[in-house]
């Protein structure tokens, strides 16, 4: 695996988005950071909880839940940190877990894509050409 | 804020922007596949709720 390729994992995983800001697709970078600590923050300010390993007893589904939650990175670290969050008796408990579940899960994406974006050598063509100077998304 | 109605705007909005800018490239494209997925997501959950409606009783 060339360096290239590992950093654009390692900072797509860390943080939502900084993945494709390092493979110079900027505005997608921070349209994804935006929707994904969105999602993220949003879960965790309507009292909803994450998944965390102490609370999964050994249950593989539990146990996937919380992988899915980590892959929001620093993320889903911070939130631990400042935890625990939520209350079980809300009404928008088990939303904001899906919200902070669906942060975590799309970031794993965001990874794969920075994947296939940094497989593409240099020359070579691709579906999703870089972003030009003064390109904005809709 | 925390209604189901709008958390569920809120869920659809943020799915359908997500994968709208991870799948398409086109401004269309991407119009198109966000309105997709959130009516999908938003008038489907809907439709589904009030479809369960008819054996609540």
């Amino acid at each position: 695996m060339n360096r290239r390729r590992l950093l654009a994992l390692v900072l797509a995983f860390l943080i939502p988005g900084a993945g494709h800001f390092y493979l110079h697709r900027r505005a997608r970078g921070v349209a994804f950071f935006a929707i994904v600590a969105f999602l993220f923050v949003t879960g965790l300010s309507i009292e909803g909880g994450l998944y965390t390993l102490a609370e999964s007893q050994g249950q593989l589904m539990a146990r996937l839940a919380v992988l899915a939650s980590m892959g929001s990175g620093v993320l889903y670290f911070l939130g631990n940190l400042t935890g625990p969050h939520g209350s079980v008796w809300a009404a928008t408990f088990e939303y904001g877990r899906t919200f902070t579940l669906t942060a975590g899960l799309m970031n794993l994406l965001l990874v794969l894509d920075c994947w296939d974006l940094a497989s593409v050598r240099p020359g070579q063509e691709t579906s999703a050409p870089a972003e030009q100077p003064g390109e904005s998304l809709p | 804020m925390k209604t189901h109605l709008v958390l569920m705007f809120l869920y659809a909005a943020a799915t359908g922007a997500f994968f709208s800018l991870l799948w398409r490239e086109e401004r269309r494209e991407r119009i198109r596949m966000f309105l997709l997925i959130f009516c999908s997501l938003f008038l489907g959950a809907i439709a589904v709720g009030w479809a369960m409606y008819a054996w609540a009783r």
